[in-house]
Formats: structure tokens, sequence, C-alpha cells
């Protein structure tokens, strides 16, 4: 009987395994190794995020987006040893990706938008394992996360929007490229949009702490 | 006695594995073999609210989509990386895997032009936090095994 019991314990630990999520709590991507080595491989996680774009008039919003993630991270209980938070700075607007850059917002019109395939929606978040060959070049064992993320943004539904949901918008696929999923158990950054995720909710540019606590499993 | 509980617990066992995989498959469209591109179907473009693309190297080759659906349900799409886009059945697929692929010999182009450029002296180490400091011997390999021309 004691042998039966063992097995179906067994099995159930089974089915927990195979169910994405089953046990968690927070809103860490699944998929492993989807994070920044910058912040991965540093102590205390200090190293920045840097981000460049491929349209300089986007500054303010790229700007807000970045400032309020890292101040909404930073100095947090839920992630004591990252005093600095997700440590994301805007850098540049040359469009292109430096050795050395993490996220790339790759803004693109309709036509360009249907040529890459992608759903009608705001933002698509693009995460490009780095090739051995870049791993060797920062003197990391491959693999060694992403670089780069390029957040593809659809102007067709950028346009006539408020400022508040364009940051929003960089905010969540900012989330993204840090290794945060969807998440709609409670008012998140990461809330998708869909009506079944907290009625479809799309506001609160600010990390809350389940969102902070969701960072500080992806790095740990 | 004994054989009963054993037939018992290894049906259990059995019923957890195809439970298993039943929950799995469910969740995800797998290509069928790598080389072709397959017959992935994607969700249609305007009933999608949150999508992502994973671009994975080595061993798996491969780009994974995930999508959220209006309805809140989720699901994924597996494509092998370096298959012929023009083997994909669905004309989306096609497109997403071409770009990927198109995007990848960027991003190694700009990596080699970028140390080239350094190397050169035509443009200056960028000095960041957490990025390594600027080892030209290293470098200097470094772009040899990666970018100088064979052969």
């Amino acid at each position: 009987m004691r042998r039966l019991g063992i097995l179906v314990l067994t099995s159930i630990l089974l089915l927990a395994a195979a169910i994405p999520g089953f046990a968690a709590t927070t809103v860490k991507y699944y998929y492993p190794d989807h994070d920044f080595w910058w912040i991965s491989h540093e102590a205390n996680h200090a190293s920045q995020v840097w981000t460049d774009s491929t349209d300089c008039s986007k500054e303010y919003w790229e700007t807000q987006a970045t400032e309020k993630t890292k101040s909404t991270t930073s100095n947090s209980p839920e992630m004591p040893d990252m005093p600095d938070g997700y440590n994301i700075r805007r850098y540049a607007c040359d469009g292109s990706v430096a050795w050395s850059d993490g996220i790339l917002y790759q803004y693109e019109d309709l036509a360009t938008w249907q040529s890459h395939g992608h759903s009608y929606v705001g933002g698509v978040t693009y995460h490009f394992q780095a090739p051995s060959s870049w791993c060797s070049l920062v003197g990391a064992t491959y693999p060694c996360g992403d670089h780069p993320v390029k957040i593809h943004i659809n102007l067709d539904k950028w346009s006539g929007k408020t400022d508040q949901w364009k940051i929003h918008l960089l905010m969540h696929e900012t989330g993204h490229a840090t290794g945060l999923d969807d998440y709609c158990g409670q008012p998140s950054i990461m809330n998708n949009g869909a009506t079944t995720c907290q009625n479809g909710n799309w506001s609160g540019e600010y990390y809350r702490s389940w969102d902070q606590a969701g960072v500080y499993n992806a790095y740990h | 006695m004994n054989r009963i509980r054993l037939a018992a617990g290894a049906l259990v066992l059995v019923a957890a594995a195809v439970l298993f995989f039943v929950y799995r498959d469910a969740n995800t469209v797998y290509a069928a073999f790598p080389g072709p591109c397959g017959d992935v179907s994607l969700p249609a473009a305007t009933d999608v609210v949150d999508e992502q693309v994973f671009v994975e190297r080595e061993p798996e080759n491969r780009v994974v989509i995930q999508y959220t659906r209006q309805d809140g349900q989720r699901s994924q799409a597996v494509l092998p990386l370096k298959a012929d886009p023009a083997t994909c059945k669905d004309p989306r697929a096609q497109r997403i895997l071409a770009q990927v692929q198109q995007e990848l010999i960027s991003l190694d182009r700009q990596m080699c032009d970028e140390v080239d450029s350094i190397l050169k002296g035509k443009a200056k180490p960028v000095e960041k936090p957490g990025a390594p400091p600027f080892d030209r011997a290293r470098v200097t390999r470094w772009f040899e095994t990666y970018c100088a021309p064979k052969g």
C-alpha cells in the first residue's frame, strides 16, 4: 500500500512539473535563459541595460518608460541584492545594435509590420539568444542570455494613442525583454490586455511588488 | 496481491506520462522535423493581444512564437530556424522566419563591422558599466576567429 502511495505522489509531482507556472507565484518567464547577461553575471546585478532606438523622435516616451522602470524597481525589498533594480537607461537612437546594447526599440509602419508577419498588436518582443561568438567576446560561456532584444513597435497602433498608453506599451515590452511573462493574477505592468486578464485593464505605469519579485526571480 | 498493487502503480505512472504529453502537445505546435519548415499554422493576426518571439540558437535552432489571444488563451508555434522560409505552409510563418534569418545575418555583420572599426582605430570601444574592459589582443583574436574571411 505504501508503494502505491509513493507512486501516486510521484505521479502528482510529475504532473505539477509538466504544467508551466503550476507552482509559480510570480511572473518570471518559464523559458530558460531568456535574460540579460549584463544583469545576470555582475555582482549585485549592477550592470546597466542600454537601449537604442530607430527613431529619435520617440525619446520622450522611451525615456519615461526606462526611467519609470528603473525608479519603480530600485531599492525594493522584493529585490534585496538588486539595489539598482531593473537598471535600464536610454543610450542612443542610431538604430544599430552595438555589442554592448541590450535593447533596440524598432518602430515599423504598417507595411513593414505586415511584411514581418506580426500579429496586429502594439508591440512584439524578439529575444535573440546571443551567439557563442558574442559570449566569448564578453568573456562569458555559451549560453549567456539574450543579445540583443528587439522590441518591434507597431506605428499603426501607436499613432493617436495617449502618452500614458505609449509609455505603458514600452514598459510592458521592456518587462518581456528582461524575462517577464504576461501576468493576469493581479493588476500588473505585465497584464496583456485580454478581456480575461484583469478585465483588459491597461494602466498603472509602474512595477508593483509582484512585478519586482518577478524580476528578482528571473535572475536568481 | 503484490502483483495487483504493482499493476495499479504502473497504470498510474502510465496515466501520468500520457497526461504529461497530452498537456504539452495541446499547448505546442511543433514542426514535425528539422529541415523543411512544416505546416505550422499561426492564429489570425487580429485575434492576438500579445506576441513574443524567441530565437534559440544551438543546439535547439528554432524560433518559438508565443501568442495570447483575445480570450486569454495561450499557444505557441515552433519553426525550425534553419529551414527554407518558402517551405512554411503559413504565409505569416514564412515572413517571420525570413525576417529572423535576415536579422541574424545583419546582427553578426554589425558586430564584426563594429569590432573592425575599433581595431582599425576608426571608432572607440564603448565604455559602459558592466562591459568588460577592452583587451586589444583578445578582441583581435576574436575578430580573426569569427569575422575574418575564410579560405
